[in-house]
């Protein structure tokens, strides 16, 4: 494989490694006894020093360290305290929900986010420019469960257009306004980052020279400009993908989805630590997975690189 | 003795007549009269500030106090009207002069956030790309770490480990945002440790630290003028989710995002409760973020026009 | 233990070229076994076209890069290799002027901050810095007013002028100046080289005056020193080389200089050089020359020439230099050593 995989994977590792030792450092620090908040108000002493012996929280810090890596490792991300299950699990089987929610969400981002940004960068200072500058700047400032809750209260409550949130059949109908909301959000920071990246394109000297050449609109565009936007395209979808991750955990809450951020939610409200960083853990291993994805279809894609 | 005064050649005149340039503030203000978002947006900025600051003197009611005739009849939240000028939550408060109060709380966490994430990152960007070696790789390779990380989710899981509280939510939020800024500056100090200067003052005998801060820091300016703006922008808007989700500023303390979660269950009969916060909240953002973006176009070209 | 000022004995700078996983393949050997030597309060000016190894030679000196191999001995202070506090007393008694003032200043700091920083190096109490630096100013030609301007509110020469006098704030006795006046304007140039010629009377300064311009090393230069390729291929005082170099890369670049005397100009033949300067990574063997040299014979090809010393105080690296290839002009007086 090539050195530049190779690199990439190596690296890859490197942050793992480092998720899994500032997770574990994180937990560390809670202040007040899991064993305590694992057995409950009323436990005895023996209970709760019995339960302390199970987690193993008797042990020296490294030696706890040791056997948290061993277990992540083998997919043990610890038992909820809220619902007594455990944690791992209990993600993947909110898994497709989420990943529902985020395949719309990134639909919307591109189906939103590509004419717009093409648009204002084919007529750059135009009136589609300032108006393309303007949305972008207003689904940027705007808190994704605000847009939300706005989106949710005239297209659903007052217009009744759409379910009130929740989940049901059919599975489109109550999945358009979340994907929508969060496809609006990342449509804003979309359409800027591929506009400014098309102005680079089109503006460099070997565009100018094929224009000189006296190429038709649609030619210039399919054999020239395509193939050097695809990658950004591409490439762009995975950049903000951890925030864009961040957006979908909210916008479940807002429509009451049974996804994993809804579930993260519920956690955070009673404190469940576990829960709360078996939910930071996963979503950090798939930004990771994402980053691979993203530097493969640069393998892929960029002629340059060789695989 | 010395040599004789140096005297001006044709050349010399007419470079010096090119070199002289205006100072930097006028130019900014010039640009900015001709830049109406960024303008207004400044405005609004200053009026923010002046009523964060003078909350206690402007806000028409106590933002903690649920009235009487705060409610109606049925025990709901009043609409807005000529009492309550923006209507009243479920618990008969004001809901203007919680916004007021709320106004000093996410400009406050915000600024202070955003600050201190500017100082860590500068100084993280700056000696990794200075020093170079074993530091640099360590630092770096941490901040691909901490990217690593949805920001929200990180910021949950610090603030459900350290406990909701104005202290700790600024010093999670700038220990998180802190990655950014690092990233920048390291690529602008790589570059700079090359140029010429750099190698001249070396060269004196001036030490690390003080070509750091006195001769490399300037000229890292105008990117953290530019971070000081766009990144209030990012910090608002985490706090505002941080307590949405009822992990940020804890009730009752009034912060935008924990004013739109209140609300949330009373859509149906008092949608103001979730509508003027989220206004508050978009206004305040794109002011930052109009503001931020009128520096950046402003200061780049002049940063070496110099 | 030398009644030189700085004497400098074969160094070599070698830059490693890295292949993948950072293995060393292959060497850019810009500096090949120089050696100088400099009285105090003498100009030795270095020739020679770019990439010939005068700036690297001149950085080594100051230990910008390090040396890889050889000597420089300050006045009896061996300073080939120092660092932390020897290297700081290093720089206290020998200093740099850059090419290009634009950018050796930092546009960010006025210039009276600029030389302050240098007076608070050499130990300049508080105090008195405002002060040493109006004099300092005064000696470089400038007024003080200068003091509260950037760098880009100055002319190039003066800019140049604020780069000599941050220099001389830490009170060195040897400056190295590589190639202090190429970017300036032919008009400024000739007061600069006056200001060096002033201060070394007043001062009693040494100079290592790196040029490619062999008119401004002619103006300034005690002695001479010519490289290519990283070695020194010719050495002589200031009207010899110009009289009469020996080595075919010195003629070829004399050549170049208009003489004042037409006749001169006329009687000479132009050597004209093929072909460019290969790189320093893949020096040619032999003598480094012998690709272009109109001289070149099978032994240039195999066996690299040593400095000899053909004249007194006259040394060439050439295994023909006494076969000159004037015409008209006599080369007398040169026999072998």
């Amino acid at each position: 494989m090539s050195s530049f995989l190779l690199k990439r994977l190596g690296w890859t590792v490197v942050v793992l490694w480092g998720v899994m030792t500032l997770t574990f450092l994180i937990a560390y620090a809670v202040p007040g006894d899991p064993a305590r908040m694992m057995a409950g108000p009323g436990a005895s002493a023996a209970t709760i020093a019995s339960i302390h012996h199970q987690l193993g929280l008797d042990q020296p810090i490294w030696s706890q360290y040791l056997q948290y890596c061993l277990r992540l490792l083998h997919g043990n991300f610890g038992i909820s305290f809220l619902r007594k299950v455990p944690v791992l699990p209990a993600i993947l089987q909110r898994a497709p929900v989420t990943a529902l929610v985020a395949v719309g969400g990134v639909v919307f981002e591109l189906v939103i986010g590509i004419p717009v940004g093409v648009l204002a960068a084919m007529r750059p200072s135009s009136i589609w420019d300032r108006l393309a500058t303007v949305f972008a700047l207003l689904g940027l400032s705007a808190p994704s469960f605000w847009l939300g809750l706005f989106l949710l209260y005239y297209l659903a409550f007052v217009l009744g257009w759409f379910p009130l949130g929740g989940i049901g059949s059919p599975l489109v109908y109550y999945l358009i306004l979340p994907c929508l909301t969060v496809g609006l959000n990342g449509a804003a920071w979309y359409s800027r980052m591929l506009r400014s990246t098309m102005l680079d394109i089109l503006r460099a000297p070997f565009m100018q020279m094929a224009r000189a050449k006296g190429l038709p609109g649609r030619i210039l565009l399919t054999r020239h400009v395509l193939p050097n936007v695809i990658i950004p395209i591409i490439t762009m979808v995975g950049m903000d993908f951890g925030y864009f991750l961040g957006g979908v955990l909210i916008i479940e809450v807002v429509f009451g989805l049974p996804g994993i951020g809804q579930q993260a939610w519920q956690a955070i409200q009673v404190l469940d630590i576990p829960m709360i960083m078996g939910t930071v853990i996963f979503a950090a291993l798939a930004i990771v997975l994402m980053n691979i994805l993203v530097d493969l279809s640069y393998a892929i894609f960029d002629p340059r690189v060789r695989l | 003795m010395a040599t004789e005064p140096h005297e001006m050649t044709a050349f010399d005149a007419e470079e010096l007549a090119a070199a002289e340039q205006t100072p930097t503030w006028r130019i900014l203000l010039g640009s900015l009269a001709h830049n109406v978002p960024a303008l207004v947006s400044a405005l609004v900025i200053l009026a923010l500030a002046a009523i964060a600051i003078l909350a206690p003197q402007i806000a028409p009611h106590n933002p903690d106090l649920g009235y009487l005739n705060g409610l109606t009849a049925q025990g709901s939240p009043v609409p807005p009207g000529p009492h309550f000028l923006l209507g009243t939550d479920e618990n008969g408060r004001d809901v203007l002069s919680r916004m007021i109060y709320g106004a000093r709380v996410s400009l406050t966490i915000g600024i202070l956030a955003n600050g201190a994430a500017i100082l860590i990152g500068v100084l993280v960007g700056m000696v990794s790309a200075y020093f170079g070696g074993w530091i640099e790789t360590v630092l770096m390779r941490l901040t691909d770490i901490v990217m690593a990380f949805p920001i929200l989710l990180l910021a949950i899981a610090l603030i459900a480990v350290t406990g909701p509280s104005m202290v700790n939510i600024i010093m999670v939020i700038s220990l998180i945002y802190w990655v950014n800024i690092a990233r920048i500056v390291h690529g602008m100090v790589l570059s700079l440790k090359e140029r010429e200067f750099v190698t001249a003052t070396r060269t004196l005998g001036v030490g690390p630290w003080r070509i750091l801060f006195k001769h490399i820091l300037p000229h890292l300016s105008s990117a953290i003028i530019v971070y000081g703006s766009l990144g209030v922008a990012s910090t608002i808007l985490l706090e505002a989710s941080l307590s949405y989700i009822g992990i940020g500023v804890p009730v009752p303390t009034p912060s935008w995002g924990n004013m739109i979660s209140e609300g949330q269950a009373m859509y149906q009969v008092a949608p103001w409760l979730m509508i003027f916060p989220g206004i508050a909240l978009v206004v305040t953002v794109l002011a930052f973020n109009l503001v931020g973006d009128w520096l950046r176009d402003a200061l780049d070209p002049m940063q070496e026009g110099h | 233990m030398s009644d030189f000022a700085l004497e400098v004995q074969d160094l070599k700078v070698h830059f490693a070229i890295r292949g993948g996983f950072g293995r060393q393949v292959g060497a850019v050997r810009a500096v090949d076994g120089v050696s100088l030597q400099l009285r105090a309060g003498e100009t030795l000016g270095v020739a020679g076209e770019s990439g010939c190894g005068k700036s690297t030679l001149a950085r080594a000196i100051l230990q910008i890069v390090p040396p890889t191999a050889g000597r420089i001995v300050l006045g009896d202070l061996d300073v080939t290799r120092v660092r932390g506090l020897e290297l700081g007393r290093l720089r206290k008694r020998l200093q740099m002027i850059f090419q290009d003032a634009n950018d050796s200043l930092n546009p960010r700091v006025k210039v009276g901050a600029a030389i302050e920083e240098a007076l608070m190096l050499a130990g300049v109490p508080t105090a008195e810095r405002p002060h040493r630096v109006q004099e300092l100013l005064r000696t470089v030609g400038l007024p003080y007013a200068f003091a509260r301007r950037y760098p880009h509110e100055l002319s190039g020469g003066q800019r140049q002028r604020v780069g000599i006098a941050r220099a001389l704030a830490v009170g060195p006795e040897l400056l190295v100046c590589d190639e202090p006046v190429s970017a300036l304007d032919v008009s400024v140039r000739a007061q600069i080289i006056n200001l060096f010629q002033d201060l070394q009377e007043q001062l009693g300064l040494g100079y290592v005056f790196i040029s490619h311009d062999l008119a401004v090393l002619r103006q300034i230069s005690h002695r001479i020193l010519v490289m290519y390729l990283g070695h020194v291929v010719e050495e002589a005082g200031n009207p010899q080389i110009y009289d009469h170099p020996l080595h075919p890369y010195t003629q070829a670049l004399i050549g170049s200089v208009p003489h004042a005397d037409p006749r001169v100009n006329r009687a000479r033949a132009r050597i004209r050089l093929q072909g460019e300067v290969p790189s320093p990574s893949h020096p040619p063997g032999g003598c480094p020359f012998h690709p272009r040299c109109p001289l070149a014979r099978d032994v240039c090809r195999s066996e690299p020439p040593p400095l000899r010393e053909a004249a007194p105080g006259h040394r060439v690296a050439c295994h023909f230099a006494r076969e000159g290839i004037w015409m008209g002009g006599e080369l007398d007086g040169h026999g072998t050593a």
